[in-house]
């Protein structure tokens, strides 16, 4: 914006005044050799004039024919004090001698008269002549319109704002390519930066022009301190659940404790559970896109063995190959919850099928148990459902599918009637 | 019925070793990956509960290495990493089960006990044969519908005899399975327990449970 105004001011005020002045220099040296022109058509007369024991010489044609040609727009007169004596074969209309300025001897004066409407430029001169023994002034005037220098000037003006508009033309087109030379890969920049937000890629590539290079570089150096941050923060987490948990199971599993401490317990372990794999969860951005399918089929065969004893019907048609943009380790909990969950409320079958249109992917898990009572279901949905009591079964599960799945901007329905089926929507 | 628990935290170690040696199995322990690697190379075990996190060879390892030595013991994989990632992941591995900690000593027993269960092919948790039953889950035999009393050993011996039906059982086999490492193993003292338990099983002769085969073992054998 700012390069595209000041071009806007060099074009609207600097042009102008330099073309202003370069024609104003380009008339000042044109009315200098018109002067010196003048000058020198004087020495022409002065030659051609004499005078002699008071006699006055003075050819009819002159040398210079520009004084012999009617019209030619060179005027040339000569005086004695105020009387004209001789003036030029190409004068038609006489100006007026009281026009003509005096100079004294040996002066020489340039200025411009008007007459019959048009300006003259005038070149006056006065020699000194002997007669006998006393010097007589003689007074010279060369004039000449100013139409013709006039005209040429106008010529030069008119080539001059041509020549520079071209000129201007093409530094504005160079200096927008030069612009959009350096705002493209700034573009560029801005749609990387959105990729990776985005989860398509993790780092800023490509090449960049020199500053750019540098900016992109401290991106990329930012971006990989907040992933390593992350996993620090994520690793200590983990740390700390693993720590907490085996304390709590001595607890536990001592005989000593009393029963009534049991549930209080019981509580410490969903709260660390729930709490630390939350904080377990990675952002929303910056995921690779996965086949969903292996996850599951790998899920479901680790639910053969879990749930060996009821040996259940576990079913899973793989129709379409889906990809997703989520961190596998999400996957992996969102699936083994639900699937956990079905496997334990079912009696023989689970079924699960993986689906996508335009707008969603849907994993549906169905199974043939009782189903979810409306109220917990509520609860469920409910977000950041908290678990003020112990509650097992599909509690706490549930309740972390819901967090997952809400962190992806999905959705979680169930069905409306049995057979009992959960799916999660995950936007696209 | 003889297990192995591997588990470098020393006092849950010890309150498991108590636990299950209360409920009638012989227990051999390891705090680290390579002696429970060493264990499961050297002995039979009817179940073994492994923790992952363990030093000088990591749990997933240990299950993995006894995998590719076709050590077929049912495995429980008792851990910290609670993430259905790492649940799978253990699974996946060759683990047959997966409990997480904390964990209520109950269900890990039931979680044991239907391991070796299935694992010799049995569905559910009592045992027929013939007119003997044996509730695993109660530890409690009946005779024709009557519950009879039995010794831990003798109760141990009958176990491992219905749990392998119509398989010729050897002495040693039966001895490494009622035993931990600890003991002085004395085949005779078998014969002895064998000895008591037909007499208990089979006052009056009629049935004939176990039948000897002469050096080769015994076998649990349902009439025809």
């Amino acid at each position: 914006m700012r390069s595209v105004l000041s071009l806007c001011l060099v074009v609207i005020f600097v042009l102008p005044a330099l073309v202003w002045s370069i024609s104003t220099a380009h008339f000042s040296s044109l009315e200098r050799a018109k002067m010196t022109e003048l000058e020198l058509m004087s020495y022409v007369l002065i030659a051609d004039f004499d005078l002699r024991e008071s006699v006055i010489t003075m050819p009819v044609a002159v040398l210079d024919e520009r004084f012999n040609i009617t019209q030619s727009g060179y005027h040339g007169y000569i005086k004695l004090n105020d009387t004209l004596i001789w003036q030029s074969v190409s004068v038609t209309d006489t100006i007026e001698p009281a026009k003509l300025p005096r100079t004294g001897a040996g002066e020489s004066r340039f200025s411009t008269i008007e007459h019959d409407g048009e300006t003259w430029y005038l070149y006056s001169f006065t020699a000194e002549f002997l007669n006998y023994n006393r010097y007589e002034a003689i007074h010279f005037h060369i004039a000449n319109h100013a139409r013709d220098m006039r005209a040429e000037h106008a010529v030069f003006t008119r080539t001059l704002w041509q020549s520079t508009l071209v000129i201007s033309l093409v530094i504005t087109i160079v200096l927008i390519l030069s612009l959009l030379s350096v705002l493209l890969p700034v573009r560029t920049l801005i749609a990387q930066l959105k990729r990776t937000r985005q989860g398509q890629q993790s780092q800023l590539s490509g090449e960049f022009p020199l500053e750019l290079n540098a900016m992109k570089s401290t991106i990329n150096r930012v971006l990989q301190e907040e992933q390593q941050q992350r996993e620090r923060y994520q690793n200590a987490l983990q740390d700390l659940a693993h720590s907490l948990k085996t304390p709590l199971t001595v607890i536990k599993g001592d005989p000593a404790l009393p029963s009534s401490l049991h549930p209080q317990v019981d509580q410490i372990d969903q709260i660390i559970q729930r709490q630390l794999s939350r904080a377990r969860f990675s952002q929303k951005s910056g995921h690779q896109r996965i086949a969903l399918s292996p996850v599951i089929e790998k899920v479901c065969e680790s639910m053969h063995k879990i749930h060996a004893d009821k040996a259940l019907n576990i079913m899973y048609d793989e129709t379409q190959s889906v990809k997703y943009a989520i961190d596998q380790a999400d996957w992996y909990e969102i699936l083994g919850n639900i699937l956990d969950n079905a496997c334990k409320a079912a009696q023989k079958r689970v079924k699960v099928t993986l689906k996508e249109d335009l707008q969603w992917v849907v994993l549906s898990v169905e199974d043939d148990g009782q189903g979810i009572p409306l109220a917990q279901q509520k609860q469920i949905l409910k977000r950041g459902y908290r678990l003020d009591q112990y509650t097992e079964g599909s509690g706490i599960g549930l309740a972390t599918v819901n967090d997952l799945v809400d962190l992806y901007g999905g959705k979680i329905r169930f069905s409306e009637n049995l057979p009992f089926s959960l799916s999660i929507y995950l936007p696209k | 019925m003889r297990l192995l628990i591997v588990e470098d935290t020393p006092q849950l170690l010890v309150q498991l070793d108590m636990f299950f040696q209360k409920n009638g199995f012989s227990v051999d322990l390891a705090d680290d990956g390579e002696r429970a690697l060493f264990l499961l190379k050297e002995y039979e075990y009817d179940a073994a509960i492994i923790d992952l996190g363990l030093p000088k060879l990591d749990g997933l390892e240990v299950i993995k290495a006894a995998r590719k030595l076709d050590i077929k013991v049912p495995v429980l994989i008792l851990t910290a990493r609670d993430s259905w990632q790492q649940k799978v992941d253990g699974l996946d591995a060759g683990g047959d089960d997966y409990l997480t900690k904390p964990f209520h000593e109950e269900e890990l027993l039931a979680r044991v006990k239907a391991l070796i269960r299935r694992s010799s092919g049995h569905a559910s948790s009592e045992l027929k044969a013939g007119p003997i039953t044996l509730d695993l889950s109660l530890q409690q035999v009946y005779v024709s519908e009557r519950p009879l009393e039995l010794t831990a050993y003798e109760y141990k011996v009958l176990e491992y005899l219905m749990l392998h039906p119509k398989k010729v059982i050897s002495k040693s086999e039966l001895t490494e399975h009622i035993y931990d490492q600890d003991f002085d193993l004395d085949s005779n003292v078998i014969e002895v327990f064998v000895g008591r338990l037909r007499k208990k099983l089979d006052p009056d002769n009629s049935i004939k449970p176990i039948e000897t085969l002469r050096g080769r073992g015994y076998r649990l054998f349902s009439p025809a």
